[in-house]
Order: C-alpha cells, then structure tokens, then sequence
C-alpha cells in the first residue's frame, strides 16, 4: 500500500481520531474543502481503509494502521527531542488539571468559577500547543478549533464544554492528547 | 472623603451609594451595599463607579490623576475603619479587589486579594501574628493572582522560579529573606517582560486598570457583541478591606446555608473551623465543627440565622454565606444563590412560594429542566433490585439505572444497538475512538479508571449511567468473555448498571418510569399545571405505569392502545386469529365473543389502577402498519373492511368487551377513540355505535389534514378529541413511518440544505394555519397526543394556538408539564 501524503494522513487522522466524524466534520476539522476530502474518502473507500455510512465515515483498523505509519515515518526523528518530552511531561500536569475542572464543571452544574478555571486551564494549554507549532504546523487546527469552542462557551453555548457530539473543548482535548501520544509514539493504554 | 466641588466623585464608600443603581456602581458593589443598608455586617469597602470607567477610557487608557487621589483617599476611610494601614508594618491593611460590571461576563478580570503587603510589612506582620506560615502563603497568593491576571504571566511558572527563595523565608524569616524573595519576584517579572512594582499603592492602581482594561478584553468584548450588549456600559471595582479568620482563638471561618442543599429543609446548614482561613476549610486539611451540631458561639449562629433570613429576603431565594469571624466579630464576605440537589431544589421553590418570596411562575424557573428531568429518571423496579444478584460493585461516576446486553467493543455495541437491542457497553477504559458504542449503549461500564475517567467526564455529558474502577472484572478480548470473582461470562450476557451507587447485578432488573417520585415534586408539578393551565394525560403501556402516573396526579389516562394492552396480556395470538376469522368468515357469534373476552381482560387491569380518573383507549386500525405485520392473512381482507368502519361488528365487539372491562372495574369515565376517520359523518356513526354500548364515551383521533380542516370549518364542541400532530405531520408530507423513529434524521437532512426545515419542528404554514384555526376552538375537550417526542418548538406553537390538554408517554409527562409552564410565563 502506497503510504499516506499529508493530505490524506490530514483527512484519515481525523476520522481516525473521531469515531463520529463525516465528510462534513473532517472538513471542518482540516479546513480543507469538501471535494478534497470527499475525493479521500472514496479512494480510501475502494482501498478498503474504512467505509462511508450515512453521514459518517468509519475508518477501518487497515486504516488507522496506515494513519499510525504516517506517524512514525514523519515524527520518528522528533521522538527522541528532549525538548518534545518535556513538553509531554508538562501537558500531563495541565492534562490533570484540564480533568479535574471539567469533572468539577460537570459535577456543580457548571458553575461559573469553575467554568473561568477551566478556559484559563485551556488558554495556558493553548499558547503550549503554539510552541509546538515550527514543529508540527498542523496544530494550527487544535488551536483555532480550541479557539472556536471557547468563544462558543464564552457565549453562553455550554454544549461545547464537553457534549461529545458536538467539536467541544473536552472533545478536541482529547483528540489532541491522542495525536500527541501517537506524535511521540505512545499509543495510549486501551487494552 | 474630602474632594473639590468642581471634581468628578468616582470613589464612593459602600454605604454612600444607592444599593439600586447596578447600572453605575455593578452587581458585587450593589449587593453588598443592600446588605450594608440590612444590617449584614461587612468588612468595609469602596466603590469605583462605572463613570470611573468611562474617564479611564477617555484619558486613553490611563487612570486620571484626581481619581488616582480619591482612591488613596478611600484607602484612607478603609484604614480609618479598620484601625489599619495600608502598605503599613505590624497590621497592615490588606484589601480585595474585583471587577463589577451590571452584567457578569466571561473575559473580565477575577479578584485580586491580600493587596497591601511588602517584603518589610509582610517580616513585620509575621513576627507581631506569630505565624509566618500564614503571612508568607497570603503574600505568595498574592504575587500568583497579581501575577496572572493583572500582568499576564503564567503564575506557577512565577512560582516555581520562586521555590529557592520561598524555602529560605520558611527556614529563616528574615526581613533581609522576604526582602531577598521580593527582589526575585520584581527579577522574574521584569524577565517575563512585564512591569513590576513592590509598592502596593502602585500595585493598586495598575490593578485598577487592568480592571477597567479588562472590560475591552476581546472574550468579553465577544460576548457583547453576541448577546446585544452595549460596549459603554463599562464595569465598576470594588474595593474592600480583608479579614482573617486567624487571627486568634476567637476568629474561624465558615460557610453556611440557609436551607440544607442536600434536601431542601429550613434549617441552618454548613461548617466553621475555628482559628483557621477559609482555605484551610477548602482544603479538607483541618476538621471544622458542623453548624447543626450548636457548637459555635451563640450569638454567632443567631446572627447567622437572622441575617440568613434577610439575605434570603434580598436575594428571594436560598442562600449561601462565606463568613469570617475576625477577634470575636462577624463578617459576610460572599453571598449567593445557594446551589443546591435537584430534590433540594424543588423543595425550596415549593417552599418559598409559601414563603411570599416568590410567585409560582418565579418557581418553575427556578429548578431547570434538566433537574426535573433526574428526579424523573427511570429507575428499578424495588422489588426486582431486591431479588437481584450482585456481579461486582465499582465507582458510580454517573447517575441513572440502565439493563442491556454486555458488549465488549464499540463498534458491536453499535450494531446490537442498531438492531433494537439495549446493550451495556463494558471496556477496560474507554477513549475517545469508543464515542459511537457509547452514543448507542445504555449505560457504561469500565474495569479501570477512576471519576475523572474518560468514560466519567462522558457519559455524564451524556447523561446516561456509567459505572468505572470495576477492578475485579477482567476482560479477554480474544475470547470475548469477561470475569469476575471466578466466575466467566460470554459476551452478551445480560446485566443491570446503577450509575449512582456503582452496583453491577446479573440479569436484566426491569426499568419502570415514575418510580420514586417525592411529596416535593408532586407538589411541584401541581404548581406547573396551576401555571400552564394545561392538563397532562398520561399514556402508560400497562396497569404498572397506569399506576404510577394516577399517582403521580396525571389529568387523565390515554391515549391507551388497545393493540398495546392486548400484546402485554400475550393474548395477540387469539386476537388476530379471531380477527382473521372475521374478516373471513363473515359474522360467527362465537368469533364476536372471543374478541369482546380478549378486550375485556386486556383492559380491566389497566381501568382498574386507574380507577378514579378518565381513560381513553384508542382502537386498533385494520389499515395501519402494525396489523399488517400482525395479522396472518391480512392481504386477504377485503378491503373495504380495512376502512375506518369498514368492520362495524368487528368495532362492535371491542367495545362490548371495554364495556365490560368499564363495569366490571367499578369505572365511569371510560371513553373510546377512534383513529383514521375522514369525515365528521363517520364520527357520528362511530358515536351511534358507542351509544348502543352502555356507559362508554366517544372520541376521535385526527390523523390526516383533511379531518383537521373539517374541524377547523365545522367545530364538533363538546366531544373528545384527540389530534396525532406527529401523524398527521408525517402524511401530509409523505415520510415512511420509520423517518418517526428517528427524529434527528430530519435534523441532519436540514442540515444540508435540502429542506428548508424540519416539519416536525416548523410545520410549515399550510399546518400551522390549520391547526391554529382548530386551537381556537380547543377548549378543554381538544388535545394534542405524544407531546412528549415534540420538539419545543412545536410544543410551544400548540400551545400559543389554544390547546390546552397533551397526553404524553409516563416518562415524559412531568418534564412537558414544565415546558408549558415555562411557556405560559413567556
């Protein structure tokens, strides 16, 4: 098989990430445009890497393998950064936090001193992500969606907080911890 | 406060302002002058009005020179209060300060606190408090909230370039150890880019800036701009002197509520720690004193409750109080609305409306949707839990009782879904790769993970049961089974999840609605109807439900199918042969007799439980879906006799057999609905038929647009009727019945343009004419059937049309009680 060119690995990562994504949301997602991504699809469609379904895509395990090869190929040199694996040390504390306030959101009916904690939380993990972006410029995308979804919640749209079945703060949070681990090869621990 | 005639007042002492103009001094500033004005001790403050704001502004984001003087002036009165001074050794005066605009929003600056201290104030305070430990931790909080929201740096990152500096102080507090870590502060800040000072009058004024600059900040210049709020309004600063709560065995700290949030009830509720600040109440590092114990000074816990009872007053709600008692005084630092359970909530909107506080439509608003909707919630039959057998237990991380099938991956738990079947999605942890099976699974359940658990955070926002940290389950993918304690299960098995106490039971224990709804909420829900004005029918598919909606007050019990009733006495079978045989073989008495006895005891438990309220039961059509898959040799009927009244004996004998169910039961309010008709005249004939039949009612089901726009030209006023909105909806638009199963299709359909929207939302004005001309005859006899499904839109045009009686399923019934109630204040 042929491996992924940034493109596709673009449009796959995001279905590969979000098992409820479509062609409308993977748009969304990559800001790519809709022939483009429709175009993937279907040649990923007829290599047998996943299957469109009504209004979603569903990847394959052929092809979220193909999407972890892009991985390892175009982030093996940074794996061994020690500057990367700080970084990672430093989001797992934030991560923790991150957590922490949406567990306590949730649990007081999203209590707004909470809520303030939490964009605080975000936007400090935000200006990280943007340290990351000379190496890894597609996560220009986490930081505008992350942007997205707080001006959504600024707005009084608390769905994006963390509804899963909308591009919510917790959704694309972790998305992004997702990406990263594979970034450093580390697939998380679902067994 | 000495100032020129001719100059501006910008600074004004809390009790000097009107408590009712939000507008110029902001919501913190207003409260705490209504409670001034009350009597509610506070720690004195002033106010930086809105007109301080605006010279800011003006001045080109600089604060002018002469509120520069009025603000060291109303220092000046917070020192003269407090036998205090600001900047000053010994006991130096440390104050707050936050934002307060007439409208909070997000993006405006957070509180400052513990402003006033210095390497040189904060040696000497110490030494004169004996406790360095507690000076040093307030002057480091402040550096780290200075630091954040008023210079823009990250605050841990500060700290931690502080850690040296900070253990130095600890071993040995020295004037020349705070001076050193002083230094090292300004270092790091400067290091950073930004501007700092060691003065606190300095440090106030650049606080009170970035207040005021704060207001232009883009997130909450964003969030006007969104909700049509006008960027000259500006925000208001409070400033206020602290106090602590530890400073000698005569001060604590404390919070306490006026009405227990757990439950609701009137009484004092919350703790106090003695000799401590509230962080340590936070912290959970000390153990406070309950307030129910009466272990707190007398005259404290009376003045507690008195003012309780005036802030309750103020705020027209329950309330809850941050309070410190300094050396023997008290002081209310925060108030607010309490927050509270939903029990807890329901209690006290029935309770203050008793009260006076508030009026009932004030009492609906009170509690959300959603908290009504938890106290709603299905729940496990009790006597079924009881002969349960418990599998394991783990954490319960989201509320509700769910039963289904154990699936052990996502993507089968949305196949078996799919194909109708209620699955319990069980996984060693859950990521984000498993959002579909948990969409389709009606509960979750992980062996790993604890409550801040990917599986947590999600199935509460999906607010569906989920139990994680099951630690005793193991799970072998290969061989799809899972064990626990010795025990191997296949994939498959049935289970029961209860997400709030973390219990998993073999076996599917059977959910039932309206279960365990209290004396608060029925008293609650009255309240809605009385507001609405609407009754709220129930449609229970058993005798079990019937019962727990008479309990739970329904107006009245229908639409009931008859098919429905007949299927859960598993007397199907007789019914569609007997009917086969009618159909077929023309009028045999005994066929006629079969069907009257299969009604009548398909019918008489449900009549029975509901014994002192109406019922309606709808008949089964010959024409619909349902009898087409039910009845063996359905092509075969002629097909006149699958026309509304086509089978006039067939009619004939299921109301013989309700009749008897009626009188048999002791019931005399029993009416029976028939559904498909065209035309009044069938109507009346359908009437003549029920006239024969002693004791019965008639009513009729719309479920076409044609008889909705008969009626709408020709009233029938004084007859039961009940209009299928969703039916009718459905045909004029052509959908296959399967589009009713699945609402949201129509919603992504939209979504993509090719509709201009959802009927079942919009119906579109052909529809909405119709049914706003019959909702002006509606009366109390007209009623809308399964208003539980009806998006709010739809709801809300029925009901601003006039009808004035929904029958829902049981589950739904008290949340579409709300929503009316709601919409009845709008």
């Amino acid at each position: 098989m042929t491996p992924l060119n940034d493109t596709d690995f673009a449009v796959l990562n995001a279905a590969h990430l979000n098992k409820m994504a479509g062609p409308a949301s993977i748009a969304a997602a990559t800001q790519l445009d809709q022939g483009t991504v429709d175009e993937v699809l279907d040649r990923a469609q007829q290599n047998g890497l996943g299957q469109k379904t009504g209004n979603q895509f569903l990847i394959f395990p052929d092809g979220s393998k193909a999407v972890l090869e892009y991985y390892d190929r175009t982030y093996g040199e940074l794996r061994d950064s020690d500057e990367l694996g700080a970084w990672y040390e430093r989001f797992e504390t934030v991560n923790t936090q991150f957590i922490q306030h949406i567990t306590d959101w949730q649990n007081t009916g999203g209590d707004e001193g909470v809520e303030a904690k939490l964009i605080k939380t975000v936007n400090r993990h935000v200006r990280a992500v943007e340290k990351l972006l000379p190496q890894i410029p597609r996560y220009e995308q986490y930081v505008r969606r992350f942007h997205e979804a707080i001006s959504k919640v600024d707005r009084g749209e608390t769905d994006f907080v963390c509804k899963p079945t909308v591009d919510s703060i917790h959704n694309i949070w972790f998305e992004f911890h997702e990406d990263i681990l594979s970034v450093l090869g580390r697939p998380r621990d679902t067994t | 406060m000495g100032n020129d005639h001719d100059q501006q007042q910008f600074v004004r002492t809390i009790h000097d302002i009107d408590p009712e103009n939000v507008k110029a001094y902001g919501g913190k500033a207003v409260g705490l002058a209504r409670m001034a004005r009350s009597g509610v001790p506070i720690p004195p403050a002033i106010v930086i009005g809105t007109d301080g704001y605006h010279a800011f502004h003006e001045n080109g984001g600089v604060i002018p020179g002469d509120m520069i003087e009025q603000i060291h002036a109303g220092i000046g009165y917070l020192e003269s209060q407090t036998g205090r001074e600001f900047g000053g050794p010994k006991s130096p005066l440390l104050v707050s300060v936050r934002s307060g605009a007439a409208i909070s929003m997000p993006g405006m600056m957070d509180t400052i606190l513990n402003l006033g201290l210095n390497a040189e104030s904060a040696f000497e305070w110490a030494g004169a408090i004996g406790n360095t430990g507690f000076v040093l931790d307030s002057w480091i909080r402040f550096w780290g909230m200075y630091a954040e929201t008023v210079l823009d740096i990250d605050a841990d990152e500060l700290l931690d370039a502080l850690s040296r500096e900070i253990a130095a102080v600890e071993t040995a507090a020295t004037l020349e150890s705070y001076e050193a870590l002083e230094r090292a502060a300004l270092a790091a800040i400067g290091e950073q880019g930004a501007e700092a000072t060691a003065d606190p009058r300095k440090q106030l004024i650049k606080t009170v800036a970035a207040v005021f600059g704060s207001w232009d900040s883009p997130r909450a210049q964003a969030y006007r701009q969104h909700h049509g709020i006008s960027d000259d309004m500006g925000t208001a600063v409070t400033i206020q002197a602290m106090v602590f709560g530890n400073m000698d065995d005569e001060s604590g700290t404390g919070v306490a509520f006026t009405r227990d949030p757990n439950d609701g009830s009137k009484t004092l509720y919350g703790e106090f720690l003695t000799g401590h600040q509230g962080e340590d109440l936070v912290s959970g590092t000390h153990t406070p004193i309950k307030l129910s114990d009466h272990r707190m000074p007398d005259d404290t816990a009376i003045a507690l409750v008195q003012h309780g009872e005036t802030l309750e007053r103020i705020y027209r709600d329950a309330v809850d109080i941050e309070f410190t008692v300094e050396s023997g005084t008290l002081y209310f630092l925060q108030v607010r609305a309490a927050k509270r359970t939903a029990s807890a909530a329901v209690r006290i909107a029935c309770e203050l409306v008793d009260e006076g506080l508030i009026s009932m439509p004030e009492a609906i608003s009170r509690v959300s949707l959603d908290q009504v909707a938890n106290l709603l919630r299905p729940g496990f039959d009790p006597e079924a839990l009881e002969k349960a057998t418990l599998l394991t237990k783990g954490l319960g991380s989201s509320p509700g009782q769910a039963a289904g099938v154990a699936i052990l991956d996502s993507d089968m738990a949305a196949d078996r879904a799919d194909q109708g079947e209620n699955v319990i999605l069980l996984r060693p942890t859950t990521s984000p790769q498993d959002i579909r099976g948990m969409l389709a699974s009606n509960g979750i359940v992980t062996a790993k993970g604890g409550a801040l658990s990917h599986a947590a955070v999600v199935s509460r926002a999906l607010d569906k049961p989920c139990i994680v940290g099951c630690e005793e389950i193991e799970i072998d993918l290969d061989a799809r089974t899972f064990s626990v304690g010795g025990k191997t299960f296949n994939e498959g098995v049935s289970i029961s999840i209860d997400g709030a106490d973390g219990r998993v039971l073999e076996g599917v224990v059977p959910i039932s609605a309206g279960v365990g709804s209290g004396e608060a909420l029925r008293g609650f829900l009255d309240m809605a109807r009385a507001v609405s004005g609407a009754e709220i029918w129930s449609a229970p598919r058993g005798e079990v439900e019937a019962a727990h909606a008479v309990e739970a007050s329904a107006d009245g019990v229908g639409l009931v199918s008859l098919t429905d009733l007949v299927m859960s006495r598993g007397a199907m079978g007789r019914f569609t042969q007997s009917i086969s045989q009618l159909t077929r073989d023309g009028v045999e008495q005994e066929t006629l007799e079969e069907i009257s006895q299969v009604v009548r005891d398909a019918c008489l438990p449900l009549i029975r439980a509901a014994i002192a309220t109406p019922v309606h039961l709808r008949l089964p059509q010959l024409r619909s879906e349902r009898a087409r898959d039910l009845v063996a040799n359905w092509e075969d009927i002629p097909v006149w006799q699958i026309l509304p009244l086509g089978s006039r004996n067939l009619i004939g004998a299921m109301l013989d057999g309700i009749a008897r169910a009626q009188s048999d039961a002791g019931h005399t309010d029993v009416s029976v609905v028939a559904g498909g008709i065209t035309d009044p005249s069938e109507f009346e004939a359908f009437e003549s038929d029920v006239a024969r039949t002693a004791g019965l009612g008639a009513g009729m089901l719309v479920q076409n647009a044609i008889l909705l726009q008969r009626l709408a030209e020709q009233p029938l006023e004084d007859r039961s009727i009940w209009i299928d909105v969703n039916e009718i909806i459905r045909t004029v638009h052509g959908f296959p019945m399967r589009v009713m199963h699945m609402p949201s299709v129509l919603d992504d359909y939209c979504k993509q343009g090719l509709i201009r929207a959802n009927p079942f939302r919009d119906p579109g004005s052909f529809l909405t004419k119709l049914l706003q001309s019959v909702g002006r005859f509606a009366g109390d006899r007209f009623g809308v059937t399964d208003a539980g499904v009806f998006g709010d839109e739809l709801l809300s045009l029925l009901y601003a049309a006039g009808f004035r009686r929904f029958s829902s399923s049981t589950a739904a019934g008290g949340i579409v009680r709300i929503k009316l109630a709601r919409l009845a204040e709008e």
